[in-house]
């Protein structure tokens, strides 16, 4: 049987008369349709963009990578636990995430009991709700603020990773850190 | 008062109302946060069932929380319309719950009850119902507002279109509502939720909301959503402000987390009143509400979220809303944690604001840390299509670049439209119809072929 080009269906995707308006704004505008429904391509980058998300939510934060990237550029750094263990408990308790381990209270404490170094400043690096913004973000952000720091001659404390952390856990380090 | 109930030789005990709430309510993270809800399955239930023995006059006697100490409670019970309550006064819980289902409880007598139903009341039914049950008696509501066109209409379906931009740009602003209004949106109101809240910049978006309304004779509404404090001042420079804006909860402390309270209100309500600008009616506000903001300020006092909630509409109902929104799933998994409780959540509010006599709409949403997705979104928005939900939210392809979030879509409103055969505001579809953007005839979108001239000339430059 032979094909008939000229009985198949024309396209049933229209085009927005307003597509050059793109360039005023990252809203997804000038979709297009078919029928009234979000039109094929469109709808596969909405999912894309939502997938890459969600994996950003549950991706935990490569801590090993992070240090030895730290220690490459001679900053110390330290890993802490929240009392949040996994990403599930993370995301139904803030509240736990506020909160260092006992574990990590017991590290920093001794640390602290053997140094007795007195810091001008500490850094604290939370996994938050996207481990992969922090990979991309921390190491330049940091190096960029420790150019000032010299600088101003200030004492930088052993950088902090912190892991199933909401914001209160750089209350508790700057407790047992004992900054001045 | 406590309230027991025996299951299987086990008495169950309930120290208070607000504790027998709390168990009673359907499983959501925001509860177990807190620290109140069910322990399990069973003691839910049985909860349930002490909640559907309890007459409903127990409401007016017993409050969640302290009357003394919060506004709230105080106007619930002193606006209380007793002649509107009393056929109903005799009844339990579980008796409401089937007068509601039964064909006694039609259009007029649900609208004959409302000022008689306290939010408590509202919310405790809700709590031993099912969803077919929120969508059906829901369904048989009808509450109409009107500004400058007519919003809740039976057989219609609004939307608010949101604009949103990272920076306020105008022009990206102005790109994302010419997109909403191609797309047949923008009838409940075109609402910009702004990046920043100088006045100035605030003045900025009002001037060109009120431009383009006027320019293409749009019968529809503007709101920038920011603090009433500010939006009251604009009101005194006389900036073009039609709707005023808050965000409400169901407690005094959340309120005053909020920085606001119901004089706040009321000052708000008269100098937005005294602008004059509404053609059709006098609704002059929008308020938003959701789960769980009483607990992210700490101002819960160990009552459910769901409770708490449906108290934040006592407070709208005070001021004739145009619109109130419900923004379900926005607040995050921590009080509504995946897609199931987010469908739950929102016909409960939709159910509870209707009975109450609200203009329900939903900001059906989820944040990228919710275990939820488009699907989900769908889901709620159909039943809602069902329940007779007033108006959706509108946004480019759902996604909100400002806020960060997921919503419905331009889109998504036409498949409503065109799957059960809903309306916008007459207003708007003869608008829509005059300038040549689409007509809807039943359940058929019928689209012109080009963009129409007057729109088409924008893009010339």
């Amino acid at each position: 049987m032979k094909l008939q080009v000229d009985h198949q269906f024309p396209s049933p995707t229209h085009q927005d008369q307003w597509e050059k308006l793109k360039q005023f704004t990252d809203a997804r505008i000038a979709l297009g349709r078919v029928g009234c429904s979000i039109p094929t391509k469109a709808f596969l980058e909405f999912q894309l963009a939502h997938a890459q998300a969600r994996d950003a939510v549950y991706q935990a934060l490569d801590v090993t990578h992070l240090t030895e990237q730290l220690n490459k550029h001679n900053l110390e750094a330290v890993h802490v636990q929240s009392n949040a263990h996994d990403k599930e408990i993370y995301l139904k308790r803030p509240d736990l995430g506020r909160q260092l381990s006992n574990s990590s209270q017991q590290y920093l404490q001794q640390q602290y009991n053997k140094n007795q170094l007195n810091y001008d400043l500490c850094i604290v690096v939370g996994d938050g709700l996207s481990a992969r913004a922090i990979e991309t973000n921390a190491i330049p952000f940091i190096l960029s603020l420790t150019q000032e720091i010299t600088d101003q001659s200030w004492q930088l404390a052993p950088i902090i990773i912190a892991t199933g952390s909401r914001v209160e856990p750089y209350r508790v380090c700057r407790r047992l850190f004992y900054l001045s | 008062m406590s309230y027991r109930m025996m299951i299987n030789n086990h008495q169950n005990h309930f120290h208070d109302l607000k504790t027998l709430m709390a168990k009673a309510t359907p499983q959501r993270s925001g509860d177990e946060l807190a620290g109140i809800a069910a322990e399990d399955a069973t003691e839910r239930v049985a909860a349930q069932m002490a909640l559907a023995e309890l007459p409903l006059k127990v409401f007016l006697n017993e409050a969640v929380v302290d009357y003394e100490a919060d506004e709230i409670t105080r106007l619930i019970i002193d606006k209380h319309n007793l002649e509107a309550f009393s056929p109903i006064s005799h009844y339990t819980v579980g008796d409401f719950r089937n007068w509601l289902l039964s064909e006694q409880a039609t259009t007029e007598t649900l609208r004959k009850l409302s000022s008689g139903l306290t939010s408590e009341m509202v919310a405790a039914v809700s709590k031993i119902i099912r969803n077919q049950d929120l969508i059906y008696v829901a369904s048989k509501c009808e509450v109409i507002t009107q500004f400058r066109n007519t919003i809740g209409l039976k057989g219609h379906l609004s939307t608010r279109l949101q604009p949103n931009h990272p920076t306020d740009d105008l022009l990206g602003i102005s790109a994302s509502i010419l997109d909403g209004l191609m797309y047949g949106n923008g009838d409940a109101v075109i609402g910009i939720n702004p990046a920043t809240d100088n006045l100035h910049n605030l003045a900025e978006l009002l001037k060109l909301l009120d431009h383009i309304i006027q320019e293409y004779k749009i019968p529809t509404q503007s709101c920038v959503l920011t603090h009433i404090s500010s939006g009251i001042q604009l009101a005194e420079k006389n900036v073009p402000i039609d709707l005023m804006f808050q965000s409400i909860a169901g407690t005094q402390k959340a309120n005053e987390g909020f920085g606001i309270s119901l004089d706040l209100l009321q000052e708000g309500y008269e100098a937005t009143l005294a602008l004059k600008r509404g053609t059709l009616g006098n609704n002059v506000m929008y308020f938003e509400t959701g789960q769980g903001s009483a607990l992210s300020s700490n101002a819960h006092h160990g009552v459910d979220q769901q409770t708490l909630e449906t108290r934040a509409y006592a407070i709208a109902r005070k001021f004739k809303p145009l619109l109130v929104n419900t923004v379900v799933g926005f607040i995050g998994p921590e009080y509504l944690f995946n897609g199931k409780q987010i469908i739950r959540a929102g016909l409960e509010d939709h159910f509870c604001g209707k009975l109450l006599g609200l203009p329900m709409g939903c900001d059906i949403c989820y944040t990228n840390h919710a275990d939820a997705d488009q699907n989900d979104m769908d889901v709620l928005l159909t039943l809602f299509g069902t329940a007779g939900l007033n108006f959706i939210m509108g946004i480019p392809g759902s996604d909100d670049v400002m806020l960060n979030y997921q919503t419905t879509s331009f889109h998504d409103a036409l498949y409503l439209r065109q799957l059960l055969g809903l309306k916008p505001a007459p207003e708007f579809a003869a608008w829509l119809e005059q300038q040549g953007i689409f007509k809807q005839q039943n359940a058929q979108i019928c689209w012109s072929d080009h963009m129409p001239d007057q729109f088409s000339r924008l893009l010339m430059n």
